[in-house]
């Protein structure tokens, strides 16, 4: 199973500039209350990186295939 | 001219789909070479009452009777010359032709400006379709519930509670008798939630086919932009048949999605425009 | 990755970066004031940030009476909770606005630091785990939360 991992930039002026990793498909929006809460933050802008249109399978299944290789 | 729109003319105003399909009346322009151009500026001065398309409607329509005043006085002869056929066309002829000109360039140059005022007439004057955004869902409910007036003033001679429980009369039957007081437990004080979850507690569902631009910004995602647009956006599909649907529309960013699929219903609309006119089936 | 969020602290107002501007009231006066409206929300974070600076500070009936480099000024929430600074008569628009800068630039400073604390204090209440903290070079800080997995 890939690591669901949350990354975190926050710069000296307190703007905080937060990705999801290895989080697929729609599973990822309910991260963004997430972040908010443990922030205590609102969110301003958004948007889907290349990974969101992989679901699981696929990336299962590319994990198979480059294992066999 | 500046005028004090409401959000929602803004957002059609802003929509290019909405501007080209009230912008159609100047095909009466380019379609007839301004010979019915006339017809078109009169049309929207009578809609819109306005001074200044009143004044384009007479001017064209003056110059329209001036030209086929000049064509019914105009005496240009044609001759053969050598078999071949010439015209001598006379001063009123000229004239005429030169006017038509003039006719169609001052039609086609005004016709943007009538446009201006056309669209900001439209825009806050927008014939609302009958669906139950513009139906208190309450008023309803409480009129079908709600006994006739002569039973209600007992003019028949009936009891009106014979026929029709009070809602105090079933409220009363229905409710137990308060404990005694004590017996009453003391409400434990809620437990401290953050900020976030307060706001999103209070953020009702809202149907998107029928909530209003107020009930919209209820919501805090929901600026003054973002519920006109809906509205109009709305009123264009006549319906919206899914979030995922609203949501491409509106173009909305994930974080807008996250916060709003939770909290936005789509209820199906009827057909507007039928026969009893009624939205909901109580 | 797969989703990438820009988030703004509840201690800052979303206001945009000209909100930081000083406005004269009625300038032809002789004892005309300056006053600046600023993005900063949070009491406890504002005062941190006047310290650190080294503004003397003192808390009278919900307004913040400072003083730096002897001018002397005063923070109080306007309508919506927003922390705006009065200047005293006097005080040029240049000088106000370079001293709220000061006090501005220390409050981000402030609100990195408490939104730092704040993650690393409830990422295990909420099934993550701090896996690596690196300060850039930019003075941002970047944080990498695994998210525990049943």
């Amino acid at each position: 199973m890939i690591q669901k991992r949350l990354q975190i930039n926050v710069d000296s002026d307190g703007n905080i500039k937060a990705e999801t990793l290895g989080i697929h498909g729609s599973k990822c929006l309910e991260y963004v209350s997430v972040l908010e809460d443990l922030l205590d933050a609102h969110s301003v802008e958004s948007k889907f990186t290349a990974d969101y249109t992989k679901n699981e399978s696929e990336i299962v299944n590319d994990q198979g295939v480059s294992n066999e290789s | 001219m500046s005028l004090e729109l409401s959000p929602e003319a803004q957002a059609r105003l802003n929509d290019k789909s909405w501007r080209r399909s009230q912008s159609k009346w100047m095909l009466w322009i380019y379609l007839s070479a301004s010979s019915l151009g006339a017809v078109g500026f009169a049309r929207l001065a009578i809609k819109t009452k306005d001074e200044m398309l009143k004044k384009y409607a007479y001017l064209f329509s003056g110059l329209m009777f001036v030209l086929f005043l000049l064509m019914g006085l105009d005496d240009s002869t044609t001759t053969k010359v050598d078999g071949k056929d010439v015209t001598q066309t006379s001063t009123l002829g000229n004239i005429g032709s030169a006017l038509i000109f003039i006719n169609f360039g001052l039609q086609i140059f005004f016709s943007f400006k009538a446009n201006k005022i056309w669209l900001v007439f439209r825009a806050q004057n927008n014939n609302p379709t009958w669906t139950a955004e513009n139906l208190n869902v309450t008023d309803v409910a409480k009129k079908v519930f709600t006994a006739p007036q002569e039973l209600a003033e007992g003019a028949l001679g009936i009891d009106r509670s014979d026929f029709y429980a009070t809602p105090e009369t079933e409220r009363a039957k229905k409710m137990a008798p308060p404990p005694p007081p004590a017996a009453q437990k003391k409400m434990p004080p809620p437990p401290p939630v953050s900020a976030g979850k307060m706001a999103s507690q209070e953020n009702l569902t809202i149907d998107l086919n029928s909530a209003t631009v107020e009930m919209l910004m209820k919501n805090a995602e929901f600026d003054p932009v973002l519920a006109a647009n809906t509205i109009v956006q709305r009123e264009k599909r006549g319906g919206f048949s899914s979030f995922e649907e609203f949501a491409n529309d509106l173009k909305l960013q994930p974080h807008q999605v996250a916060k709003l699929k939770s909290i936005l219903i789509v209820q199906k609309q009827t057909e507007p425009g039928g026969n009893s006119g009624r939205v909901l089936d109580i | 990755m797969s989703l990438e969020i820009i988030l703004i602290p509840l201690a800052i107002a979303l206001v945009t970066k000209a909100q930081t501007k000083a406005k004269e009231n009625n300038p032809n006066a002789s004892s005309h004031q300056v006053a600046v409206e600023t993005r900063m929300k949070n009491l406890e974070l504002l005062q941190n940030a006047m310290r650190n600076i080294g503004c003397t500070t003192t808390m009278q009936e919900g307004e913040i009476s400072a003083s730096l480099d002897s001018i002397n000024f005063t923070f109080k929430k306007n309508s919506q909770g927003i922390w705006a600074a009065r200047f005293i008569a006097g005080t040029s628009v240049e000088v106000a606005e370079q001293i709220i800068g000061q006090i501005d630039k220390a409050y981000g400073i402030e609100v990195q630091a408490e939104v730092l604390r704040k993650i690393k204090e409830r990422a295990p209440q909420s099934g993550m785990t701090l896996e690596s903290e690196t300060i850039n070079e930019d003075s941002s800080v970047t944080l990498v939360l695994a998210v525990n997995q049943a």
